[in-house]
Order: C-alpha cells, then structure tokens, then sequence
C-alpha cells in the first residue's frame, strides 16, 4: 500500500456512532445476563460486561488491521466496497466469518473474565470455594463440586453473548433489508 | 489595556519557584534563545523549550481548579481532557515536522494512533504514585485493588479511540488507492460519512476516455482520409483496435497515476457508420467501464461520443502556383459523460 498522501472529509464516524451502540446495548445485554446467571451483583456484571466488551472490540479492530493488508485484491475490494457503499449481496463465506467471530468472542470474553479477575486478584475466593473437602457438603453438591462452579460461568457468558450477538444482528438486518428513508438534497 | 497586562503578568507571575509558571517560563526563554541561534544548538535548545512547556501543561492541567474546569460529564464517568492535552503536546514535539518560524508543516498518522495511548498513559500515571508519608516524597507504588478495574476500562476505551484513528487513516489508504471512490455517493454506507459539500469530481475514468481520444486523435491525423477508410473497414468488426488503444492508454497514465485503479478501467470502444450517411462519416464510441466498488448495484461506466469526417485541407507545393489539396480525418469528440449507471436499457458497447 503506498504512503497515505491525501486527508479527505471522508469520516468513519456512522461507525464510531454504530460502535457505541452496539457496545452499549451488549454491555447493557450482558450485564444483565451475567448478574442473573453469576450472582454477581450489579454493579460488578456491569463492569464485567463492559470490560469484555471493550476488551473484545479492540481485539477485533487490531484483528482486522493485521488481516486487511494481507487480503488479496479482490477481497479487499470486497470489503471497501461494504465499508463505503454499504452491503448489497451476503456471501456465503460472510455467515461462516459470523459464526467464526462468534466463537473467537465467545472465547476472548471466558478469558478477558478469568484475566480480569486475576488482575483484581479475585478469584482467591472462588478457589477457595473449590479447595473445600467435599464431605462436608450436602449429598446433591458432592456429586459434582467442581462442576457446578466450573461449568456454570462458560454457560453463562455462552448465554450473554449470544444474547447479544442476536441483538445486533437484528439491528444490522433492519438496517440492511429496511430501505433508508429518502434524505433531501 | 494595562489591566489586561498585569493580569498576565500576575498569572505567568510564579508564586513560588517549584511551579508551573517557572517552567512555562523557561520555555519562553528557552523558544527566545533558539530564535537566535541556528541548526543544532537551535535543535537542542528548541527541544529544551519544548519539554519545559510539556511539563509546565502537565503540571498546570493538574492545578486543582484547572482541573476541576476541565473535567466534563460523560456517560459512565467524569471525562478529564487534562492528559489529552499535554499527550496532544507531547505529539506535536514528537512527530510534527516544522519549518522556519515555527511554522507547523505536517503530522504524520503514527501521531493520531499514539496521541489517545499516550494520553490513557498519562492518565494513569497518578495510580502508580503515591507519597511517602515519612519523606514527604513520591515513590513508585502498585495501584490498589479497588482502581484497577477502572483503569482497565480507562486503557481499553483510550486503545478504541485509537483504533478509530487508525481506521481512518486506512480509509485514507484506500480512497489514495482508488481515488474514483471519492466521486461516487456515501449515503449507503454504515462507516463513514462525507462531512462537507463540495464538488465530488469526476472519476479518473475520465482521464482515460480523454487519454484515448487524444491518442485516436494523433493516429487519425498522421493519415489521408482513403487509409483513414480502410483502417475503419478492416477494424470495425474487430476488437484488437480497443485493446491495442487500452494498452497505449495504461501506458501513458501509469506513469502519470502511479496508481492501482488503472487497471479496473476497462476501455471499451465501437465504430459504426453514420446512420445518416452524410457524406463517409464515421461514429467512434468509446466507454470507460468502472470495475471496482461502487455504490450502484452493477457498477457504472462513462461515455464519449466521437466522430470522424472527411476535411479538405490545402497546402502549396514548393513552386507551384496553385495550391493542392487533400483529405483528411478530424475528429469531433462530446466531453465525458457523467457516469452512467449499468441497467439493462443502458449498457457500455461491447459488453
């Protein structure tokens, strides 16, 4: 690619306002999700929420400008074509790249939640909770301690992101199968 | 006007020396000596200034009510600019390019994308330093448990931001690698958006069909209307004369462009005798077809009409009394269309 030479009014800034959106409603999504299944408490799946989320996106962003170089020419113009006149076909390779990034977030945001926490260095309490001798415990938790506790956070973030990713995928349908209102000139 | 002076001078006026005035001071001093010195020493002494001035906004910025001025109402959290400020400082000393008298002559991307990490950077020194209660001196410190989950959300929002930079600088690239984009229409799009209203130009599709009238031109002219004839007759159901004049038109415009986009013009051309046959008349059409993205659904194409007619021209012989004469071709050519879009009803020749 040569030297950027120009600097043109053209702004990506519908995708700064859709960004927003989008990372506030999964956020909101979410947080809601995490504080139903987690027990977490408010304010904490809010923070979990956003950080993930936050944590996922610029993962994405630096994602795509390692790949974008290394796309060869007509994809590349596939995607400038999207990028600046908006979508006109879905191919095929689209829904796999879909369900991809749904996996890869997935994953990303199970981990960004267990990084998180071993940087507020609080899962202490949860090992704690796992390194208790099971005799003690009722006859149902002793059947399967570890996974009860263990099993129920991948499910949980599982549920959140796919809540959220069902929300944003409704707006990107209105927004591609809805025809745009006639703006003046 | 006197007031207003003493008010300067009150403000700039350090109240004791270990503040910011003092540095802001020095900075001045600092910008006055270089003004008299040159090259090196100048470069030394300039980059003096500037650090002085860097550290004199940093140290003002965190002023208690200069701080409390500058911090704004966001959505989850108080915004404070303070160290989008001095980052923006620290840039502009870093990257910017300066010409005499400190003139700003350019800022390259790399400063855009550092400007929001350096300033999270900034941002988040505070939470490493605490003062030591014995000395009364700032010590190296690990921020506290109950920080750390904001300064996370701090970095990754500041690390967005830069991303968004970035994103526009890609676009950049790309409207530089295909320059036609910049004429077609936005309005589809979710990314971006065209901020002013001017005019959006022509697509280079109309250098070529310019390119190539010229050229058809200088080919016509070198010969008499009877080869002129004959050349039409042989070429008018072949192709070869389009892909030869397609070649001689990328080789004249890659030197000028030294772009990518020269390839997605296809140049498509057709004869045909006038209708109307007034006199040995001949139409040339020839269509620039856009082959990259475009906001229409099967792209767009431009179009110039051309037409060849026979023209007497005289010339004297060397001695003769009499002038003589011969025919020639001239071409007659319409300006560039504006770009047409592919429909069924209207398509480029040949296609």
């Amino acid at each position: 690619m040569p030297p950027i030479t120009t600097y043109t009014d053209v702004l990506p800034l519908r995708a700064i306002a859709f960004q927003l959106l989008f990372l506030i409603l999964a956020i909101a999504i979410e947080a809601a999700v995490l504080n139903v299944r987690l027990d977490l408490g408010r304010k904490v799946s809010m923070q979990y929420a956003a950080t993930i989320n936050l944590f996922t996106t610029v993962l994405g962003w630096i994602v795509f400008f390692v790949v974008e170089p290394l796309l060869p020419e007509p994809s590349r113009r596939m995607v400038i074509e999207y990028v600046f006149f908006g979508i006109k076909s879905i191919p095929t390779i689209m829904i796999g790249v879909g369900f991809a990034i749904f996996l890869a977030t997935f994953l990303l945001k199970l981990q960004g939640i267990e990084w998180l926490e071993l940087l507020l260095e609080k899962n202490k309490v949860a090992e704690k909770k796992s390194d208790e001798p099971p005799k003690f415990k009722g006859r149902r938790q002793q059947q399967n301690p570890v996974f009860e506790i263990e099993a129920n956070r991948p499910l949980a973030v599982l549920w959140a992101n796919a809540f959220s990713f069902t929300a944003i995928s409704i707006i990107l349908a209105i927004r591609i199968l809805v025809p745009p209102l006639p703006v003046p000139r | 006007m006197k007031e207003f002076i003493q008010e300067i001078r009150d403000f700039l006026t350090p109240k004791q020396p270990a503040s910011w005035q003092t540095l802001l001071l020095l900075s001045l001093f600092s910008s006055f000596i270089a003004f008299f010195t040159t090259s090196i020493a100048q470069n030394i002494i300039s980059s003096g200034g500037w650090i002085f001035l860097i550290l004199a906004a940093w140290w003002f910025v965190y002023e208690p009510p200069i701080k409390k001025a500058l911090t704004f109402p966001g959505i989850f959290t108080q915004i404070f600019i303070g160290p989008w400020i001095v980052a923006a400082l620290i840039c502009l000393f870093l990257f910017g390019s300066w010409g005499n008298y400190g003139q700003l002559r350019g800022i390259t991307p790399p400063a855009f994308i550092v400007w929001p990490l350096l300033s999270a950077v900034i941002g988040l020194i505070p939470n490493f330093i605490k003062t030591n209660g014995d000395s009364k001196t700032p010590e190296l410190t690990w921020p506290g448990k109950d920080k750390r989950q904001g300064m996370v959300l701090f970095l990754l929002s500041h690390v967005l931001v830069a991303c968004w930079f970035q994103f526009y600088f890609l676009l950049q690239g790309w409207l530089s690698v295909y320059p036609s984009l910049l004429s077609d229409d936005f309005t589809g799009s979710s990314f971006v958006v065209r901020v002013s209203n001017f005019d959006r130009g022509s697509p280079l599709g109309k250098d070529v069909l310019n390119t190539a009238e010229s050229q058809l031109r200088s080919r016509i002219e070198k010969q008499t209307w009877g080869e002129i004839e004959r050349w039409f007759f042989e070429n008018k159901a072949q192709k070869q004369w389009v892909n030869d004049l397609e070649s001689d038109v990328n080789k004249q415009l890659t030197q000028r462009w030294r772009l990518f986009e020269g390839q997605l013009w296809d140049l498509q051309g057709k004869v045909t005798t006038d209708r109307f046959d007034t006199g040995a008349m001949y139409n040339v059409r020839l269509d620039a077809v856009w082959q990259g993205p475009s906001s229409q659904q099967a792209g767009y194409y431009l179009t110039k009409n051309c037409e060849v007619t026979p023209s007497r021209q005289f010339y004297r012989k060397a001695g003769a009394t009499l002038p003589s004469s011969r025919t020639i071709g001239r071409l007659k050519c319409t300006e560039v269309s504006r770009p047409i879009e592919i429909k069924p009803d209207s398509k480029p020749v040949g296609a």
